[in-house]
């Protein structure tokens, strides 16, 4: 899977895992903290997220028609310089003296965070993916183009598997150090109750407390926290020094994503002579070519050729937008699902999945025994297998026996799922798709992307009918929204490296960062529809809110299958023009 | 390709449009239909026979309390948007800077009617499925009950 591919290829895959591993730090905790630290109730919370991530992938298409101009690496450089700034502003309020700023001034910081994140990673994510293309370019490569974008994908997901790690050892660390609390996931919300007046809120309890003698007033429920943590100070202060710390741990994990960039920026400085090559835009490539007095290779296409194949995009990107719509739900209502309606308590076998101490030593375990069993690898090689099997079964049983019969799990755990998903069905999904290629049976690139939209609505089914399980019992099993994070990844994997690829392939060439912009600019639209969907949230029945998903993402399956023809024109006309080069 | 590219294009415009133009709701309102709801429930409660029936009848005031819940947020939070500056430089705390408000006393005395309903049909209710408390599911559904009001 890694051999005959360029050098360029595994520095953009690191540099983008440093990025994503930062990007998805922050995300797997920006909606809790926007609800923890400013009370933002889910609707409020869901207009910023909708709105950054709208920035995020919008942004990249001013990125792309820069970078088309500029220059690919100068404009990643600036974006990773950018997005650095930005998380350190998104930092700062938990660090900054209580009462420095006030709410509002604060509120004004993270949103000049939020707008330089966005900036950044205009400037650098789909650049770097023109740049991957680029490299590919080279005809000795091109063939190697989908399983290039397919392992580029898997750097993505490496570092956002680590990210939910990382946000929630931060925050853990930050609430245990001074005065030993652990997380809470209610007291936020207590908190914010607690600080205000509310008679009619106070009011509705006291009726509820007449006829149920279990009731509790939100006083009553922050007295058990605080004797559980055994704060020694009265209600008020501990709700005030628990949400502070809370606050700090959650800009404590900002800054852990700030650090991250660095990272980045180092890989992408210390080894810019693997890709400097491919890092030229078509005029720059026909100036240089001029200069050396060498022969003009750069593909030149009329315009409309440029335009059909424009418009082929532009069907795919529009359409597209409601995957990311409805994929997008992960870190929004799935991570609200989470917290909400799945048991926050749960055996020590299946926390063994939620846990990094077993859940890695497990993968590598498994992972070994893959290789040990495979009778066509060297001896070396299963060998080795042997041994990561042998010692990380040994470890995760270690730790594994040092859990208690049960466990609580913290809801912004489950989108780690996602990635690590990613990182193992990868092979697989190429291996399948390599099978059907020998039997001349695989689909086109807009036929896996047509499949993966109707996998996606089978991954809302189940959430739908553990909505629909929500109306006879409580506290869900985690597996169903494991089962849906596993279906939603396969889909992905249908439909993002392959639409990626499938952009670098008929885009055209002095168009490069400007496609690759557009891709994420639908993902863009698919993030704002992503937080207007997320809306219904509170408004409609739950089952009712996934099975509007399910009917969305299938009709677009629907769509997708009913231009067919033009998307398989444009691949065709590329394909052709390929071997007239 | 040109038909599609708009039909599609109107889809999305037309989802951010719809969005835009959600129904701007009256909590008191709401808990006029709340109170309506959970004496349906009332009514229900007394054909109860078994344990599933009682979940269910839980399960049906989980969901109106919640609404309970919001409604009654909404009103506080309606009461407590009363120009915080004006308060602040007078001296006026926030308890007080509620009470002062125009209409508070108005939507007290009407939310009072409403939980004064609402209360007689809880006694009802959390008497008519007292008998299956102790099973399981129902234990769990009493729990979500008793904690609604203070959960988000």
């Amino acid at each position: 899977m890694f051999k005959g591919h360029p050098k360029g290829l595994f520095v953009a895959f690191f540099a983008n895992m440093g990025e994503r591993f930062s990007y998805y730090t922050m995300l797997a905790i920006f909606v809790l903290y926007l609800q923890a630290h400013f009370g933002f109730s889910v609707g409020q919370a869901g207009d910023y997220y909708g709105g950054f991530l709208f920035g995020i992938y919008f942004l990249p298409i001013l990125g792309g028609i820069i970078a088309d101009r500029w220059g690919y690496g100068k404009t990643i450089l600036w974006g990773i310089l950018i997005a650095f700034i930005g998380k350190i502003f998104l930092s700062a309020p938990g660090f900054l003296e209580q009462g420095y700023i006030n709410m509002n001034q604060e509120l004004i910081l993270i949103i000049v965070a939020l707008v330089t994140i966005s900036l950044g990673t205009g400037l650098f994510k789909g650049n770097l993916q023109a740049l991957v293309g680029k490299l590919y370019d080279e005809p000795r490569f091109a063939p190697q183009r989908d399983n290039a974008f397919n392992i580029f994908y898997m750097g993505i997901n490496i570092g956002a598997f680590f990210a939910p790690f990382a946000a929630t050892g931060a925050v853990n660390w930050v609430l245990n150090r001074s005065h030993g609390f652990n997380y809470e996931n209610s007291m936020p919300h207590l908190s914010n109750l607690n600080e205000k007046a509310n008679p009619f809120l106070d009011n509705a309890i006291e009726t509820i407390q007449a006829n149920f003698s279990g009731a509790l007033h939100y006083t009553d429920k922050i007295a058990q926290i605080k004797d559980n943590m055994g704060f020694s100070g009265n209600l008020s202060d501990f709700a005030n020094t628990y949400t502070s710390e809370l606050s700090t741990g959650y800009s404590a994990a900002f800054a852990v994503a700030a650090v991250a960039m660095l990272i980045s920026l180092f890989v992408f400085i210390a080894f810019k002579k693997h890709y400097q090559h491919a890092d030229m835009t078509v005029k720059q490539a026909q100036e240089k070519a001029a200069k050396e007095g060498k022969e003009d290779t750069t593909v030149t296409m009329s315009k409309e050729e440029e335009k059909k194949r424009l418009g082929a995009l532009g069907l795919i990107f529009i359409t597209v937008a409601f995957f990311w719509m409805a994929f997008h739900q992960n870190g929004f209502t799935l991570t609200v699902f989470a917290r909400d309606y799945t048991a926050s308590e749960v055996s020590s076998f299946t926390n063994m999945f939620f846990d990094l101490r077993t859940f890695i030593p497990l993968l590598a375990a498994v992972g070994g025994l893959i290789f040990l069993l495979r009778r066509k690898e060297p001896q070396k090689t299963r060998l080795i297998g042997g041994f990561f099997f042998v010692v990380g079964s040994i470890i995760a049983y270690y730790f594994y026996s040092q859990f208690d019969s049960t466990e609580t799990i913290e809801p912004q755990l489950f989108q780690s799922f996602n990635p690590i998903f990613i990182v193992f069905l990868t092979p697989l999904i190429i291996g399948f798709f390599n099978f059907l290629r020998k039997k001349k049976k695989e689909p086109s690139s807009p036929k896996k992307i047509g499949i993966g939209m109707f996998i996606t609505g089978l991954g809302f089914v189940v959430m739908l009918v553990s909505a629909l399980k929500l109306q006879s019992m409580t506290g869900l099993s985690p597996y169903w929204l494991i089962g849906t994070y596993f279906t939603l990844t396969i889909a992905e994997l249908f439909l993002s490296p392959i639409g990626i690829s499938f952009v670098a392939k008929v885009a055209p060439p002095r168009f490069s960062g400007l496609a690759q912009g557009g891709w994420l600019g639908a993902t863009a639209i698919g993030n704002l529809l992503a937080g207007l969907v997320g809306k219904l949230w509170d408004i409609i029945e739950i089952w009712q809110f996934f099975a509007l998903l399910v009917i969305l993402t299938v009709l677009s399956g629907v769509f997708i299958f009913s231009i067919m023809r033009i998307l398989e024109n444009a691949t065709k006309s590329n394909e052709a023009t390929e071997a007239t080069e | 390709m040109k038909s599609r590219m708009l039909i599609l294009s109107t889809v999305i415009i037309s989802m951010f449009f719809l969005a835009g133009c959600g129904e701007e709701s009256n909590p008191m309102q709401d808990l006029e239909g709340v109170s309506k709801n959970i004496n349906k429930i009332e009514e229900k409660s007394e054909q109860i026979d078994n344990a599933e029936e009682a979940f269910t009848v839980l399960q049906n005031l989980n969901d109106e309390l919640k609404n309970l819940r919001d409604a009654s947020m909404s009103l506080d939070d309606k009461h407590r948007d009363v120009n915080p500056t004006k308060a602040k430089r007078e001296g006026i705390d926030e308890d007080e800077q509620i009470k002062q408000s125009d209409d508070f006393e108005r939507d007290m005395q009407k939310f009072d009617k409403i939980t004064d309903d609402i209360n007689s049909s809880l006694k009802v209710i959390s008497e008519n499925v007292k008998p299956y408390k102790d099973d399981p599911e129902v234990k769990k559904m009493m729990g979500k009950v008793e904690t609604i009001m203070i959960t988000k």
